[in-house]
């Protein structure tokens, strides 16, 4: 193994264990060496995808197949920059290229059935995720995926099925746990559901289905930092643009009341307004940080266990 | 000693390391006091962070203020009983210009927020790289007290430009 293919698998090691920081200092090493190595541009855009530095991504992709255009692990990264983009055509385009490069190779099917899901094309991903576990049988996270694709459209047997045949694989499949947490959480087995998500995080400590696993359990468990939970996902789910438009409309709906109010010789209307708005600003201020502190507690038991 | 690879979203030091301060600030500004401080202060946080996205920031402060500008236009010869400009004599109907004025603080929060969440991915590489930030409440509080000042003497200029800061 050459010595660039080596520091190139440490850096995979490295974020596959959750260490994107660590990774990206590995492969920026190697880049400042040799700039135009094509394999390492498209694993730094993963690496840059992990930590959702996007616009960096989607360049580093860009070099990679500019170096080499018949690389399909670059046509992949590319693919799923252009999904965590929201640009679908584009997306498919290049998880086609890297199929047409590579029929064998298992990420193509698998960036398109992510692909499918967000398009809520559902019965579309089942067939594409078969196709890959075809291609890579002992594949664990497949069987994962397919796990969470069934626990996604409500089939609880056949995602119980897939999240164990995922385990039977490797006990130490992060998903597979995840998902066995959705399905208790489901249930109701809010505590099944939370040894879920610690298990997952024993695995993986930046896991991120664990990590929101862990938060929907605590949000279950406290009402009003459940509620700041919800709504910080509804805003999550909108992206920044469209959760800053509904922010300042919130605040803009306020102030034409508030100024109706005032006008209009309902000085107590007026002054319940604005107060009850600072009171909603005062909620969002502090509950994020309690939340936080919450779920650093908990996973502050995960790590402090013998099997951590 | 060769320079080590740079990635294209990384901030590129200004020399005006000092004065960078986390962008929550120049927003807590637009909140405490008028838009007069915000703009210009997102702009020079940008600056000195080295911010990749600084042409974009520029663009939209400037956006901030150009519709701050028009809709203060607006609001003000619509509450004097004209369709746009600064009021002349005569009757001034405050309620009308109330719910303008709150549109226009509505469109320039809007710009503020998106400036800072524009800033916020430079701000946190920066810091992750061992950047540290100054203590931007100073910059706060010290606009919070020049705030009344700074508006008699924006008033006192009649500019239509100037109103848009205030």
């Amino acid at each position: 193994m050459s010595r660039g293919a080596h520091i190139l698998s440490l850096a995979a090691r490295q974020l596959t264990y959750g260490d994107a920081g660590a990774a990206l200092e590995t492969v920026r090493g190697l880049l400042t060496e040799d700039p135009s190595n094509a394999t390492a541009h498209a694993l730094l855009a993963q690496i840059l995808l992990s930590q959702r530095r996007l616009h960096a991504a989607d360049i580093e992709a860009r070099l990679a197949l500019q170096y080499d255009p018949m690389l399909p692990y670059a046509h992949v990264v590319l693919g799923r920059v252009a999904l965590s983009q929201r640009r679908f055509g584009a997306s498919e385009e290049s998880f086609l290229a890297a199929h047409a490069l590579a029929p064998d190779d298992a990420a193509p099917f698998l960036g398109r059935a992510t692909l499918r899901r967000l398009q809520q094309r559902r019965r579309e991903v089942a067939p594409l995720l078969e196709e890959a576990l075809r291609r890579e049988p002992n594949d664990a996270q497949i069987h994962a995926d397919l796990a969470e694709h069934y626990a996604d459209v409500g089939d609880t047997g056949r995602a119980y099925t897939s999240a164990r045949s995922a385990l039977a694989l490797t006990a130490e499949c992060a998903d597979a746990h995840v998902v066995l947490g959705r399905l208790e959480l489901g249930d109701g087995n809010v505590e099944a559901a939370r040894e879920g998500a610690c298990d997952a995080l024993r695995l993986e400590p930046n896991n991120a289905g664990a990590l929101r696993l862990l938060a929907e359990v605590k949000a279950r468990q406290s009402w009003a930092l459940g509620l700041w939970w919800r709504f910080s996902a509804a805003l999550d789910r909108l992206g920044p643009e469209r959760s800053i438009g509904v922010l300042v409309g919130l605040w803009f709906v306020i102030q034409l009341a508030t100024t109706y109010f005032k006008f209009n010789k309902a000085p107590t209307a007026a002054t319940v307004t604005s107060w009850s708005f600072l009171a909603f600003c005062a909620y969002t201020w502090v509950a994020p940080g309690l939340f936080h502190r919450s779920v650093q507690r908990e996973l502050g038991a995960v790590k402090s266990l013998k099997d951590f | 000693m060769t320079a080590t690879y740079q990635i294209a979203d990384e901030p590129r030091a200004s020399g005006l390391a000092r004065i960078v301060v986390n962008p929550i600030w120049p927003l807590f500004s637009f909140m405490f006091c008028r838009p007069w401080l915000a703009f210009p202060w997102f702009v020079l946080n940008g600056w000195a962070l080295g911010s990749p996205s600084l042409r974009k920031e520029a663009a939209i402060a400037g956006l901030g203020l150009a519709v701050g500008a028009l809709v203060m236009w607006l609001a003000l010869g619509a509450a004097s009983g004209q369709w746009a400009g600064l009021p002349t004599e005569g009757s001034f109907d405050r309620e009308t210009f109330a719910y303008l004025n709150a549109l226009r603080r509505g469109l320039q929060l809007a710009a503020a927020y998106a400036l800072m969440t524009t800033q916020a991915p430079a701000f946190a590489l920066w810091e992750y790289y061992g950047g540290k930030p100054g203590p931007g409440f100073v910059g706060v509080i010290a606009g919070a007290v020049l705030d009344e000042r700074v508006a008699d003497a924006a008033v006192d200029l009649n500019s239509i430009w100037v109103m848009g800061l205030l």
